[in-house]
């Protein structure tokens, strides 16, 4: 074929290639002509970072060069940055994250400026320190310069006189979009006098110094509110009859519900709030005690139910996960705790066949005793059970993202992976393309791996130890990588090398290999501002008294009913989820920064 | 009702209105011409490639018109390939650069979609080097010019 009518030649073709491709692979590609560099580097500048550190980021000239590409920025610093800053005219997403380097009143001029520049903004993004904030003039230009706004995130500001609240409550007058999260008000504003017409999402997460009455206010001034992520801090009190008289008629589009942090809430006063909305259509609540009572307000939205996650609650039992999924027929994403396997076996089928996200906890009971009576592995009921739970899960055509174990330090028995426990009986789930693993014991040998490599044919990545001897699994490992293009990584590898102090000072070698470079450089290189601003966040959090107290409150039931309690009190509970220790916390904290 | 298409190389294929749809140009042209028996030219496409793409859109016949998603995570797209079209794209390199431009031709926007993360599949771990071999590309930077760029992707490329 002639070059000319090649699409390797075609600038609008190679775009839309470039738009499939990872970083490092753009990179590649701005080297291989003088054409694929003229229709790759925008591509490739389009999303970037300034580092506040100068060595980690490109010559002045270079920055300067590449400035009108940039359409997404992180700053973390705006010094000596002047002449890049005046070359920035085609933002739309700007994130502006840091702390001291935002103190001086004069950075704000020029942050305020870069916004005046660029009316193309959709998306600004703030995440402080909870000592600063950004000012009122800054705030105003925002809705004045950038018609287009749709997002506004803020994390972690202060916002302590009336004008600057009244410049931030114009944002949410204007913005689709508004989230906060740990914001410090030092005065609260009276907001009956707003309207917030075009929110359609709102994220109030434990905003300090707005009353939870006030918040509610702000809900009710949103008519078209379709999103609520809704966080009340420890041992405030949420007004539930004033937010279940008010809220269902002034948000009638209220359909997808996210409430957090509630663990000091009675669980009736959730379970009023899920009685008061209409046919949720997703439902997250994040560290919520879940009895009977509030799982029954639940079942009110099942029919209705697209997405639910209560992974982060806690006494859920197996049974409602179990009903939840032989009851929810319209679930395409659903994130649950305790699934014991018998629950599987013994129930209904699952009428939640259009999953496309399952993660669960899935614990064999049996598996979990056998270990216990000295790990003796020759049982022929077994088998048995895990070909019926495999058998339920190859239901599941449109599966793309299976988990079936929790972060821990301690791996459980689960699912085994095994061709002879009935893994091939998954040869349906050919969309499957995210594997985990991880939490779970599994022992996995080269005829398995290889059935996963040959049958699940878009699985790209598998998270966990897929056998529990290191080496045969570091063999797997290397397998699926060559063989089948399937990345298997592990997460909780860090949590793991820090227990064992040797690992740390390199004085186990092993380890080191195992565990050293490249895994760590796929879990940190990620930019992505989100996860940036949460481990910001968690670091706050876990520096302040009281959270960390938080975490032990953790809390699974095993057994129906009443025995939880046992359960909880016993020392297999300290086993299986172990309270993090602090120095964790903070390393991965001083990682980051 | 069906609907005539006629390739570059002079080829008739009649096909369903419905599936001759699925290309925004054919719908656009049956929409301006109203109906009619006269069958619709394509002098851009080739009987093989036509025929192709033919046997792509009777797949997807049904399928729901694709919704712009805006997700920013390319890496994991470029994996979503449904294992039908897996096969389908399973061709030679020419053949596969046929049926993109043909899609990029006919707006078939989830064909070119595939013919594209196929093509990021290919590029996906390369080094330049390969890409040129693969793609028959050639290197047209001066030493200088490749010097420069080098530093440029510094920051990109330690990550």
């Amino acid at each position: 074929m002639a070059d000319h009518t090649s699409p390797m030649n075609m600038p609008e073709i190679l775009l839309y290639v470039a738009a499939f491709l990872a970083q490092q692979d753009l990179v590649t590609c701005t080297s291989v002509s003088r054409q694929w560099y003229q229709a790759f580097t925008p591509c490739l500048w389009k999303k970037f970072q300034v580092s506040d550190d100068t060595l980690l980021r490109p010559t002045p000239d270079i920055l300067c060069k590449h400035a009108p590409q940039i359409r997404n920025l992180t700053l973390r610093t705006i010094t000596d940055l002047d002449p890049f800053l005046e070359r920035l005219t085609n933002l739309q997403t700007l994130i502006i994250i840091g702390g001291n380097q935002f103190a001086k009143p004069e950075s704000w001029l020029q942050l305020t400026a870069l916004v005046q520049r660029n009316p193309r903004i959709e998306w600004i993004a703030l995440g402080m320190n909870r000592e600063i904030g950004p000012p009122a003039s800054f705030l105003r230009a925002i809705p004045a310069s950038c018609p287009n706004l749709r997002r506004y995130e803020s994390s972690l500001c202060l916002y302590e006189d009336p004008d600057q609240i009244d410049a931030l409550l114009g944002i949410f007058s204007r913005a689709k979009e508004v989230w906060t999260r740990y914001e410090s008000f030092a005065v609260s504003p009276v907001v009956r006098t707003y309207h917030f017409p075009n929110l359609v999402e709102l994220a109030l997460k434990d905003p300090r110094g707005l009353s939870t009455s006030r918040q509610v206010d702000i809900i009710c001034m949103c008519p078209n509110l379709q999103l609520l992520k809704w966080a009340v801090g420890r041992d405030t009190p949420i007004p539930v009859q004033e937010f279940c008289e008010r809220v269902p008629q002034a948000c009638p589009k209220l359909k997808h519900f996210h409430m957090d942090g509630s663990a000091t809430l009675p669980r009736e006063s959730v379970g009023y709030v899920l009685d008061a909305l209409k046919d949720l259509e997703s439902l997250m609540l994040f560290g919520c005690a879940i009895g009977e009572s509030l799982f029954r307000s639940m079942t009110r939205h099942f029919l209705s139910l697209t997405s639910l996650d209560v992974m982060d609650s806690f006494q859920t039992k197996s049974s409602m996960a179990q009903r939840i999924l032989e009851n929810c027929p319209n679930l395409t994403h659903v994130s649950l705790a305790l699934l014991c396997m018998q629950d599987v076996v013994n129930g209904r089928p699952w009428q939640a066949t259009r999953l496309q996200h399952l993660q669960v906890d899935l614990v064999s009971l049996e598996g979990a005793c056998r270990m216990a009576a000295g790990g003796n592995k020759d049982s022929r009921m077994i088998p048995l059970q895990q070909m019926r739970v495999f058998e339920q899960l190859s239901k599941l055509p449109d599966l793309r993202h299976l988990a079936i174990g929790h972060l821990k330090t301690i791996r459980r028995p689960s699912l085994e992976f095994r061709v002879e426990h009935g893994l091939t009986l998954l040869k349906s789930l050919t969309r499957l393309t995210h594997l985990s693993l991880e939490g779970t014991v599994q022992d996995m040998t080269e005829e398995d791996a290889d059935w996963l490599g040959q049958n699940l044919r878009n699985l790209d990545t598998v998270e966990g130890r897929l056998c529990s001897t290191v080496a045969v699994h570091e063999a797997l490992r290397r397998r699926l990588l060559k063989e089948y293009r399937v990345e298997v990584l592990e997460r909780d590898y860090e949590m793991e090398e820090l227990s064992i102090p040797s690992g740390r000072s390199g004085q186990d070698p092993s380890l080191e290999e195992l565990y050293g470079g490249k895994d760590e450089e796929e879990e940190y290189s990620d930019d992505d501002y989100e996860y940036v601003m949460e481990e910001q966040i968690e670091y706050e959090q876990a520096t302040e008294p009281g959270v960390l107290g938080y975490q032990n409150e953790y809390e699974y039931a095993v057994q129906e009913g009443e025995d939880s309690q046992e359960f909880q009190q016993s020392g297999e509970h300290q086993e299986f989820y172990p309270h993090p220790e602090p120095e964790i916390i903070e390393d991965s904290a001083a990682r980051q920064s | 009702m069906p609907v005539t298409l006629t390739s570059l190389d002079d080829v008739k294929f009649t096909v369903d209105k419905d599936v001759a749809e699925r290309s925004i140009l054919i719908k656009n042209m049956i929409e301006d011409v109203g109906e009619s028996d006269s069958p619709i030219p394509l002098p851009n496409v080739s009987s093989a490639v036509l025929k192709k793409v033919i046997e792509y859109c009777e797949h997807h016949r049904n399928d729901p018109v694709q919704v712009q998603d805006e997700t920013d995570d390319p890496r994991k797209r470029s994996n979503d390939i449904e294992e039908w079209d897996m096969k389908f794209m399973a061709v030679d390199q020419e053949m596969l650069f046929e049926i993109i431009l043909a899609a990029n031709y006919l707006d078939i926007k989830p064909l070119l979609d595939v013919g594209c993360k196929t093509v990021a599949n290919i590029i996906k771990g390369k080094t330049p080097e390969e890409i040129r071999k693969t793609f028959n590309i050639v290197n047209d930077f001066t030493p200088e010019e490749e010097a420069q760029i080098k530093k440029e992707n510094e920051w990109a490329e330690d990550r």
